[in-house]
């Protein structure tokens, strides 16, 4: 039957994808985590901004009045998750929808798209709804967001600011949300997902098993050095035979992130700045040593030694039966995960893990790679230029940036989802500890955004309860405690006329550094030709070129 | 000039006359073909242009050097001369080793006496095809991974336990004797049914003629099939340049991309998973054309040694 | 004589091989599904039986998807429906492409056969049927797939295989096309039909891709798509984390377990079929 498939493929009748490519856009996780998996990607992104057209920030009138009096309908895409179809085949019935629509009035009809192939199936067809939710353009459209305004995918607000004055307002509180959110072109493409916070930019990083360290008498790594001696430890003595457990995507973004990579003095392997300056670390030199670091620890047996097809059912069994110390994973779904399952499952085990700090060049600095999203991800909830009725379309969108919108969307609905105790919203039992046994980002997902994203503000509120054991706390604050917030990029894109070649240098380029990698880790490929053939191979698929469009761009949202 | 169309028309009422219930048994199918197979081919044209969903197929701008820039390219892309080679290599291998698999099943198979020992074996052996792709590729990852059963096996005789699917060099092996495991039951299905066509009484003369197993074999059975096995060898060659992608996707990483990735994989990256349309179906579109060439060439060459062809 | 019992022997062996080999996995596969989850993963030899402690905790969660059964049920109609009409469909273009005589034949052939090497790809397949109001319909799995060309051509070639004689008398008697189609050819052909009915209907079970495009309600879902949706899922859902390998096997187990109990039984009458077509051809 082969054949039958092989016949029927020809031309371009491609295939969505199983979980194949990256396996990364697996719905189910915590909200910074998705947005910096997006990110990794985006990367390669650029904005640039020309002023934005100050004009319609005076019509802030007297706000916007829920729910709104007209009897409007609208049409709504939204990307499937796995946390809401576990309990709610049928997206619409479920509370969060629902009350939305109560509390604006507005009747949705909401158009369930699986994944992102399908939702690239839906621009490309030309037939789209009136709003598409919760999206980072620069990834699932090819162009990016300018491409996306001048194929008419994307209807600019410009001339419809006059409606969402709650928004308006929290663009006008920072400078960088509206550079974001706006073209090269000068169009603001739609509603943003925001963190204002610190403790919500960062979610992810090294993850350690701190009971073991205790037994051990050893700190926690602060040095490359340090980080294979606790490795060698915890093969020899606590008997792990896979002392460091990653899949490709972890391993690549230790690196990317200059979890690891800041031990070399580079703070990532991914695009960076310094001091307005675009930096590929991957073509930076730092990069071999780090390199040669991660294949001593392929070699020597301590990173796992099938990490380029590892799955992360796999991942969670080592952790569980205690093969392994080391990790890379995010606070809420990881740190959350383990400890939970170990406690119902392994109540009497010591099992604690925690996070641990991006490692530094020499004991006692300060690391400079940190894993962490912009505070406005690129993530965008926006309006078509099919969209019948405008005005109340933006209205509706409006309603998250209220203080009443801003309660729901982190939330949910009050009685139900949460309480408010001295002031504070507290996630009542049904959230945190949920009669059906779902787990709390199911329950979460039912009333809530907060995991997610969406058109509003996230709250402090939701990540302190989500991730509320000591352990996840002291892992965020661990991760955040270095310098690794100067060398992030924000999320800028290049212009409309520099999209194609840009589009198509970073896909090749990402493609030859991604394989690469893992040869040079996995032993493959000696690191002797670095830069006899890596360093040229590079040149030759146009990383100059790819930085200086960057830089461009960087330069040019820079100079607002 | 005016009689031969004259008779042209007549011929066409002649044949209508004649075969008007054919043409009506044979027109939903037509009909099929026009509107799911044809209507949709002016997508072709993407690989041409610049695609924007707003304007749409037509609509769109063509893209540069008279159209061509897609084309011009991926011919000068770093990739192109892997991805066309992995290709091949794949297509080969998967056609020299993977091919006469299901013949050499079905020959053996028709060889055991026993019917319900036959019937039991030939119902296990296409057991793989009733396993999803997804399925057959995660127990796959599970066997070669270095601590794998497969891997352990191979230890056995010296080979030092690695993950085989972290290392470029066993890719074609792995993919290849998947195939051939996966689909070798399946596809002797069909010589099975044309082995059981086969006149009985040809045995008979053969064994009168003092013929062995092995001389009836070549001189009754393969010429029975011989058929079905040049009809079967046809469709494969035309598709010689076509490797599914879905099975490598699933089972690929970077890591192993300088003899995994292949055209079709390729062409998904840039398709469905990047949204660059008109690349994709440029790169596709080459495919096609070289597939195209080669069964026109096969066909005909298939048409004058053996008198059996496609059309 | 000898030689003939050493080849028979060695014959058996090899039956033997490529019964274990075709067993093994699936069986590895049931056993792993009821094994101790904290011993399974890195299990290294050959499992006869299942790891203890057993277990059926993967199976309670499997069976609390509301989808599993909507999605069996859902495959069903696409297999039976859909086979129904692949083969009808099938058969009419396979007949009309022995015929010698008809004057458009050649160009209705050539129009087939290039549809296998040009299309116009996935945007304009997906426009199409959305046009044609198929889209979020089962009919959406059905339509678009009635013929597969691949199978045509089978097809042809066993109808082809059919003793023109045979045609040219009931020709002779007054026999109408759709007569000497479903009368003649038909039964004659049984062996390669029945092998259409398993090529479309495993077709059916098992895809899951069009289902990806076309469909929006999680409710029309086939068990396919359902179950490619859990298996990508499975690692990301906590609740199930120390279970997530185990749910893996249960879920290929619930979704392949009904073909393994039925197509034995199917295979009987396939069997029967081919050998109707021996006795006949």
């Amino acid at each position: 039957m082969a054949m039958l498939v092989a016949g029927a493929m020809v031309l371009s009748a491609v295939g969505c994808g199983q979980n194949a490519d990256s396996g990364q856009s697996s719905g189910g996780q915590a909200a910074q985590e998705t947005e910096t998996q997006a990110k990794t990607q985006t990367d390669t992104q650029t904005d640039t901004q020309t002023e934005a057209p100050a004009a319609e920030e005076a019509a802030e009138a007297d706000g916007v009045a829920y729910p709104l009096t007209e009897d409007v309908t609208l049409t709504m895409a939204v990307v499937a998750n796995a946390a809401i179809s576990a309990n709610y085949p049928d997206i619409s019935e479920t509370p969060f929808w629902k009350a939305w629509q109560e509390k604006t009035g507005v009747k949705l009809e909401l158009i369930p798209v699986q994944d992102n192939e399908a939702l690239k199936l839906l621009f490309a067809s030309g037939e789209l709804p009136d709003i598409i939710y919760g999206v980072n353009l620069s990834t699932v459209y090819a162009g990016g967001p300018s491409r996306a305004v001048t194929d008419q995918v994307v209807l600019p607000l410009n001339d419809y600011m006059q409606y969402a004055p709650d928004l308006a307002a929290i663009l006008d509180s920072n400078e960088n949300y509206r550079k974001v959110i706006t073209t090269e072109e000068g169009s603001i493409i739609g509603f943003p997902f925001i963190a204002e916070d610190e403790y919500l930019l960062t979610s992810q990083g090294i993850i350690i098993r701190e009971d073991w360290l205790e037994d051990l008498g050893m700190e926690k790594p602060e040095t490359p050095d340090e980080l294979y001696e606790v490795l060698k430890a915890f093969k020899e003595k606590k008997g792990a035979e896979i002392p460091m457990s990653c899949d490709a995507w972890a391993v690549r973004t230790l690196l990317e992130y200059g979890n690891i990579a800041s031990g070399f003095g580079l703070p990532g392997t991914r695009l960076y700045q310094v001091e307005g300056t675009v930096h590929y670390g991957y073509a930076e030199p730092e990069y071999k040593d780090a390199l040669a670091y991660m294949h001593k620890l392929y070699e020597e047996g301590l990173l796992d030694p099938n990490f380029a097809t590892l799955e992360k059912t796999t991942l969670y069994a080592n952790m569980y039966e205690g093969r392994t110390g080391l990790t890379h994973g995010a606070a809420g779904s990881s740190i959350g995960t383990y400890m939970n399952e170990m406690k119902q499952t392994h109540p009497d085990s010591p099992f604690s893990v925690t996070g641990s700090p991006t490692l530094a060049a020499n004991k006692g600095e300060r690391g400079i790679g940190r894993n962490m999203i912009y505070p406005v991800s690129g993530s965008v909830t926006f309006i078509t230029p099919q969209c019948k009725n405008i005005e109340a379309a933006v209205k509706f969108l409006n309603y998250g940036y209220t203080q009443e919108g801003h309660d729901f969307f982190n939330f949910g609905v009050e009685g139900e989802s949460y309480t408010v105790e001295e002031g504070k919203r507290i996630y009542t039992d049904w959230i945190t500890s949920n009669p059906d046994g779902w787990t709390m980002q199911q329950a979460l997902a039912a009333y809530t955004r907060s995991w997610l994203n969406g058109p509003f503000v996230q709250d402090r509120g939701y990540m302190e309860q989500y991730a509320a054991l000591p352990q996840q706390q002291e892992a965020i604050n661990t991760w955040i405690d270095n310098d690794g917030d100067q060398y992030i990029m924000p999320p800028v894109t290049v212009t409309a006329a520099d999209n194609a070649e840009y589009a198509r240098i970073s896909t090749e380029i990402s493609t030859y550094v991604n394989e690469m990698q893992i040869k040079y880790i996995t032993g493959a490929e000696s690191l002797d030709t670095f830069e006899t053939d890596y360093l040229p191979t590079l040149e030759a698929l146009g990383v100059d070129r790819y930085i200086e469009l960057t830089q461009n761009a960087l330069d040019a949202f820079n100079a607002r | 000039m005016k009689k031969k169309s004259g008779s042209l028309g007549n011929v066409l009422k002649k044949d209508m006359k004649r075969y008007w219930q054919a043409y009506l048994m044979v027109l939903p199918v037509v009909v099929f073909y026009l509107l799911f197979s044809y209507k949709p081919m002016y997508g072709i044209l993407i690989a041409f242009k610049d695609y924007s969903p707003a304007a749409g197929v037509w609509g769109s701008p063509w893209v540069g050097r008279h159209g061509m820039q897609n084309f011009i390219d991926f011919f000068g892309s770093y990739y192109f001369r892997r991805i066309l080679k992995n290709t091949v290599v794949l297509s080969l291998s998967s056609l020299v080793f993977g091919f006469p698999a299901p013949i050499i099943l079905a020959l053996l198979l028709n060889e055991v006496k026993n019917e319900r020992f036959k019937r039991v074996t030939q119902t296990i052996s296409y057991l793989p095809h009733f396993i999803s792709l997804v399925v057959i590729c995660g127990m796959i990852k599970m066997f070669v991974a270095n601590t794998g059963i497969i891997t352990q096996f191979l230890g056995l005789f010296g080979f030092q336990p690695t993950n085989l699917l972290g290392k470029s060099q066993y890719f074609p092996a792995i993919y290849v004797l998947s195939n051939i495991w996966a689909g070798m039951g399946w596809d002797s299905i069909l010589y099975l049914s044309a082995l059981s066509g086969i006149d009985q009484d040809l045995y008979e003369s053969a064994r009168i003629d003092g013929a062995g197993r092995w001389q009836q074999t070549i001189h009754v059975t393969l010429p029975g099939i011989s058929a079905t096995i040049i009809i079967m060898l046809l469709m494969r060659l035309g598709s010689l340049m076509n490797v599914g992608y879905e099975k490598i996707i699933l089972l690929y990483n970077e890591g192993i991309y300088e003899t995994a990735d292949v055209i079709s994989t390729f062409v998904y990256r840039y398709g469905l998973l990047n949204g660059q349309w008109g690349y994709s179906v440029a790169v596709g579109l080459f495919n096609s054309v070289i597939n195209f060439i080669i069964i026109l060439f096969f066909n005909r060459l298939s048409r004058k040694l053996a008198d059996v062809s496609l059309w | 004589m000898k030689k003939r019992n050493l080849f028979d022997l060695l014959n058996t062996l090899f039956m033997l091989f490529i019964i274990f080999i075709m067993l093994y996995p699936f069986y590895h596969v049931v056993m792993a599904s009821f094994s101790d989850p904290a011993r399974i993963s890195y299990y290294t030899g050959i499992l006869l039986w299942p790891l203890k402690p057993y277990t059926t905790e993967a199976y309670r969660v499997v069976f609390a998807n509301p989808l599993i059964l909507s999605g069996y049920r859902n495959t069903l109609f696409v297999l039976i429906v859909g086979t129904g009409l692949n083969l009808i469909m099938t058969m009419l273009g396979a007949y009309f492409l022995t015929l010698k005589g008809p004057l458009f034949k050649n160009a209705i052939t050539f129009m087939i056969i290039f549809t296998m090497y040009f299309s116009g790809g996935l945007v304009p397949a997906y426009l199409n049927v959305r046009d044609l109001g198929l889209y979020n319909s089962l009919w959406a799995l059905i339509v678009p797939g009635v013929i597969g060309t691949t199978n045509l051509i089978i097809l042809r070639t066993a109808f082809a295989g059919v003793p023109e004689s045979l045609v040219d008398s009931a020709m002779l008697d007054g026999a109408s096309h759709p007569q000497i189609l479903f009368r003649i050819i038909a039964p004659l052909s049984k062996a390669t039909l029945a092998v259409m009915v398993i090529y479309y209907g495993v077709g059916h079970w098992n895809s899951w891709f069009g289902a990806s495009i076309y469909l929006q309600n999680s409710k029309l879902f086939p068990l396919q798509l359902v179950v490619r949706n859990f298996l990508q899922e499975a690692g990301s859902q906590s609740d199930m984390a120390s279970y997530a390998e185990m749910i893996k096997y249960a879920m290929i187990v619930v979704s392949t377990a009904p073909v393994l109990v039925i197509y034995p039984f199917f295979q009987k009458y396939f069997t029967k079929g081919v050998m109707v077509g021996a006795i006949k051809g």
